[in-house]
């Protein structure tokens, strides 16, 4: 497969990431709030990937984007989970949770990664944390008497978990050996990692976008 | 070709198998918090079953009470007054018609007889004696009538401040004790009954024994009457419990203080009497 051809079809996987972001403009204001922060999340996704494209397109290091994108993607997801896990999981573990995760970014920009290096440290972290929930997330979801508080979303967030859980469990490989898969090997194969992972992507916001098409919506009364 | 494969185990494989631990760590402690959680929701809604249904009891009880208040009221006001008033016309054409006297006699002892059953179970729907002079002095009265019917030896130490007790905990207390005294009578064979009454700062105490039978293991596992004596005592937050003898029957009453109402000078030194057929 040529280098073009490649190139071509990471564009093609940004379709569904387009399509789910102009969904939640016109919808934003019917969805709930679970699913409120779902849509910021695809906003920031949206903004960060278009000034990534952009800053490559002038040849200007785009590294510091992962790191801004990678604490407030974790964040917001982290958002979506708490109503979900709440009666079970303690929202003081989420704001520990959250706390850690924000250190660890500072300390591995400061430390190890800096702005302008692929920060695979705190990917990995993400991945591993958001995992975990997704997964806790399944069998809170398949469990009859944990999942009484779910009701109708049960079925959006199903989809937004499985989405979730595809993107970061098949993208973890590539977060976690990110600096060598840039430098080790050929840019040929490089291109062809990141063409993987924007599939991963393409995956996860087809799945955000049928997990919100699904969801339960606030009502709205026009005035008479 | 041998180091790149070393460098790929090390630097991937074995960290991927760290992660991969942590992962699944990660979510045995969340299934484990579930599962805690899970458990803690469960104890709370039991708790909240077993309040509702101490809730149920209590005003079921509550609302039998009312209701046997209500027929006694009716009985004596209503049904009474009228037999009272039919009797004293009775007598009065009794003096007029002399020559009617045998069946007017009869229909006279049959209004007496009606009198005295209306006043009976009006008495035993809703003892006046309590509703008028409280629970010591209506189980003095008590005691008198089974001393009455039968050949017991009954006694009951005198208690001051029972009376500051609340209605429901008084009526409560009368309607147990009633109850044992009744088995007592009915299944016991006793020759003895003793009947302690108890008030401290925290709780009311009623200790009942006799000297009979005891109670036949069917009984003491699906006997209707306990069941009703425990579930008089659960709904004051009480308990009632029969407490272990070689021979007879032994219970206690235990009503905390706050459901029987507040006693300012409990005074538990009180003279013992006793009644003896």
């Amino acid at each position: 497969m040529s280098s073009n051809t490649i190139i071509f079809l990471t564009y093609l996987t940004y379709i569904p990431l387009i399509m789910v972001s102009m969904w939640c403009w016109l919808n934003f204001k019917y969805l709930r709030s679970e699913f409120k922060v779902l849509s910021i999340f695809v906003f920031v996704s949206f903004v960060t990937q278009a000034m990534a494209e952009l800053l490559a397109e002038f040849g200007i290091n785009n590294m510091s984007l992962s790191h801004g994108y990678t604490i407030i993607g974790f964040l917001v997801l982290t958002r979506f989970y708490r109503p979900v896990l709440k009666p079970f999981f303690p929202v003081k573990w989420f704001n520990l949770i959250d706390i850690g995760f924000t250190v660890l970014v500072v300390l591995n920009i400061i430390f190890w990664q800096s702005l302008l290096t692929f920060n695979s440290v705190s990917l990995t972290a993400e991945a591993v944390i958001l995992i975990i929930l997704s997964l806790a997330t399944f069998i809170l979801t398949l469990n009859e008497e944990l999942n009484q508080h779910l009701r109708n979303m049960q079925q959006s967030i199903n989809w937004v978990n499985a989405g979730i859980l595809i993107y970061y469990s098949g993208s973890l490989l590539l977060f976690f050996n990110g600096n060598a898969v840039i430098h080790i090997i050929s840019r040929y194969w490089s291109e062809y990692t990141w063409l993987i992972y924007a599939v991963l992507m393409a995956i996860l916001f087809t799945c955000l976008l049928i997990g919100l098409w699904k969801s339960p919506k606030e009502l709205s009364y026009s005035k008479p | 070709m041998e180091e790149s494969e070393g460098i790929i185990l090390f630097q991937t494989l074995i960290p991927l198998a760290g992660l991969a631990v942590i992962i699944v760590l990660g979510v045995v402690l969340i299934v484990f918090q579930f599962q805690r959680s899970l458990f803690h929701q469960r104890l709370k809604q039991e708790d909240l079953k077993a309040t509702h249904q101490q809730e149920l009891l209590r005003n079921a009880i509550t609302v039998q009470e009312q209701e046997r208040q209500r027929i006694a009221n009716d009985l004596h006001d209503d049904l009474g007054a009228r037999l009272s008033f039919s009797l004293m016309q009775l007598k009065q054409l009794q003096d007029i018609e002399a020559k009617c006297t045998i069946s007017l006699s009869q229909l006279e002892a049959h209004l007496e007889e009606a009198l005295a059953s209306t006043k009976r179970i009006s008495y035993e729907l809703m003892p006046p004696q309590l509703t008028n002079l409280g629970l010591y002095k209506a189980l003095l009265v008590l005691i008198d009538d089974a001393r009455t019917a039968n050949s017991l030896q009954i006694s009951i130490n005198k208690l001051d401040g029972v009376e500051q007790l609340s209605w429901p905990a008084q009526l409560g207390i009368y309607r147990m004790v009633s109850e044992m005294l009744n088995n007592t009578l009915k299944h016991a064979e006793a020759t003895e009954v003793s009947i302690s009454l108890k008030l401290d700062t925290t709780s009311m105490q009623c200790s009942y024994c006799d000297n009979g039978k005891g109670l036949p293991k069917a009984i003491m596992q699906h006997g209707l009457g306990l069941k009703s004596l425990e579930g008089r005592a659960t709904a004051l937050n009480g308990t009632f419990t029969i407490n272990p003898t070689e021979f007879g029957f032994s219970a206690t009453i235990t009503i905390p203080i706050s459901t029987a109402g507040t006693v300012l000078n409990p005074n538990n030194s009180n003279s013992f009497i006793s009644y003896t057929s």
